[in-house]
């Protein structure tokens, strides 16, 4: 996986998230086991505070992801355009 | 306030005291500039004060006016921007620990914009580190509303806020990803613009979110507010999120187009997450708007999880932003721990999960363009509390309520804060005016109508 720079992953947000974010996050998903942290996160060292910190801001993410992940969806349904203004243009039905 | 300090509380009667030589814009620049450092040293309101640049940008402004050489309403005009942007030469350190040392070698497309328009910057505003966390999480110490210094300005421009409402200066930029305009505006009692998002680049100014983050305007009115909007906004190929043209609007016919308006609003539970003072205010807000011929109707939201998605997507795109600190370990220097929390379990947001958030934006996009077929603008409360103690917490000044906030910057909805009463311990209370995007316009001549028939915004601060 090609590793992109802050700048690289700005461009890409503003053209389109669903690019940016299955190259960047992609690359970290593997790190991290079921709800735990690994020992460090992107060559930082977690202390105990950081990972008592970052433990609890997951645990209220998962509630929150979970309030996502109750929204239907439809298979056709693209991610938005950046700032959300408008959906990115794909007729319902193109491959 | 003395007549020649006063004409800082307006941007267009200090455009016409320039024009007019009295004061000129030396003496304009020297006033606040002294009431700048007053508000550093009581209110904390800036993060450097950059007093040799303005005196040389003062002197210039005065020789072009004197020469007929006029670059327009912000010439000569004493303001300060947010510590967030890039001012060439000068500390540029977002509030944080992390950039204490950073010093500028570019300028953000903003401030040269202003500068362009002959502006005279006589600072950068404090805020809280990097663009987030409580109101003592900022390297400058934790700012305070002039109407009660006990009280925090609100974050995260707070010094923005904070210097408009001393009468420092008559406008400053801010920007906001998530309340960080409406909020301020709100506690300080000033009026606040935040554009659709796109509208202003956000080229040299430091990232939270790229798809939520958008630059905007502190001033004492909306009139005030659009005169800035005019002059940085844009098109800049160095923010590929920014859209063309600019937004001039003319309010000769405000109330004429205010009265056409289909305006709708957002009820609130203030008794369980807020201050039942704040929407009695509101309330009283709707029915001078109603006895002025624009009578606003309740408005249903689509039922979302807005906080949800807002976390998610900020959450993930704070991380990838602030990677660089993590790698170096810079991290550990941000003071509010649970910031650091924040940033280091962002990365473990999931690329689907990501993209789930962003598909349920899409939705949302769909929704309020239904909505927006139903009204032309909606009202809500700028903050459900007014200006809370600067000790409090994150969870007690934000328990929740207002998912109109989170959707709004989901959107990037245009939104213009109006101070709108006092509570009984007069602190200010504010309303926002939310257009769909792009509607900047709309929203502004509401704002603008309501502040020609109530006198909320000229309320200034005792003292001050």
């Amino acid at each position: 996986m090609k590793h992109l720079t802050r700048r690289e992953f700005g461009a890409l947000v503003a053209g389109g998230p669903a690019l940016a974010s299955a190259a960047v996050f992609a690359r970290t998903e593997g790190s991290f086991d079921e709800g735990g942290l690994p020992e460090s996160i992107a060559g930082y060292v977690l202390s105990p505070r950081d990972r008592e910190e970052a433990a609890g801001f997951l645990a209220s993410y998962r509630t929150m992801a979970a309030a996502v992940a109750a929204v239907p969806l439809d298979d056709e349904t693209p991610p938005a355009a950046c700032g959300g203004s408008a959906a990115p243009a794909r007729p319902r039905g193109a491959g | 306030m003395n007549p020649d300090e006063r004409v800082l509380s307006s941007l267009q009667e200090a455009g016409r005291a320039l024009r007019r030589g009295a004061p000129g814009a030396s003496r304009l620049t020297d006033l606040a500039l002294s009431r700048s450092e007053r508000a550093d040293r009581l209110l904390r309101a800036f993060a450097t004060l950059t007093g040799e640049r303005a005196r040389a940008q003062a002197l210039q402004s005065g020789d072009e006016l004197a020469n007929g050489l006029d670059r327009g309403p912000l010439h000569g005009i004493p303001c300060a921007v947010k510590d967030l942007f890039a001012v060439q030469g000068t500390p540029w350190r977002c509030g944080s620990a992390v950039y204490r040392d950073r010093v500028a070698a570019v300028e953000a497309a903003a401030v040269r914009k202003l500068r362009e328009a002959g502006a005279v910057l006589v600072g950068t505003t404090s805020m809280t580190e990097l663009a987030g966390g409580p109101p003592d999480a900022t390297i400058t110490g934790a700012c305070r509303t002039p109407w009660d210094t006990a009280r925090w300005s609100g974050g995260s421009s707070s010094g923005s806020a904070a210097a408009v409402a001393a009468g420092a200066v008559p406008f400053a930029l801010g920007t906001e990803t998530w309340g960080s305009i409406m909020t301020p505006a709100s506690f300080c009692g000033v009026t606040g613009l935040r554009p659709s998002f796109g509208r202003v680049s956000r080229a040299g100014v430091m990232t939270v979110s790229w798809s939520m983050d958008k630059v905007g305007v502190l001033a004492r009115s909306a009139r005030d507010c659009a005169t800035v909007l005019a002059a940085i906004a844009g098109r800049d190929p160095a923010d590929p999120a920014t859209v063309e043209g600019t937004v001039r609007v003319v309010f000769t016919r405000s109330a004429e187009r205010a009265r056409a308006l289909r305006v709708g609003f957002v009820r609130e539970n203030y008794e369980r997450w807020g201050d039942p003072e704040v929407g009695a205010a509101f309330a009283q807000a709707r029915a001078t708007l109603a006895a002025a011929g624009v009578p606003p109707v309740e408005a249903a939201i689509p039922p979302y999880p807005y906080e949800a998605i807002a976390e998610t997507i900020l959450a993930a795109e704070q991380s990838a932003s602030f990677e660089g600190i993590v790698r170096d370990g810079r991290i550990g220097d941000v003071l509010d721990p649970a910031r650091r929390g924040q940033i280091l379990g962002g990365f473990a947001i999931g690329a689907a999960e990501y993209l789930r958030a962003q598909r349920v934006r899409t939705l949302m996009v769909r929704d309020f363009a239904r909505l927006f077929e139903r009204f032309d603008l909606l009202l809500g409360s700028s903050t459900l509390a007014p200006a809370p103690r600067v000790e409090a917490t994150l969870r007690e000044i934000f328990p929740g309520g207002n998912q109109i906030e989170a959707a709004e910057n989901l959107l990037g909805l245009p939104a213009v804060s109006v101070p709108c009463g006092f509570t009984r311990g007069g602190l200010p209370v504010g309303m926002k005016i939310v257009g769909p995007h792009l509607g900047d316009a709309d929203a502004l001549h509401l704002a603008h109508f309501y502040q020609s028939i109530t006198s909320w915004h000229r309320h200034m601060p005792e003292g001050w």
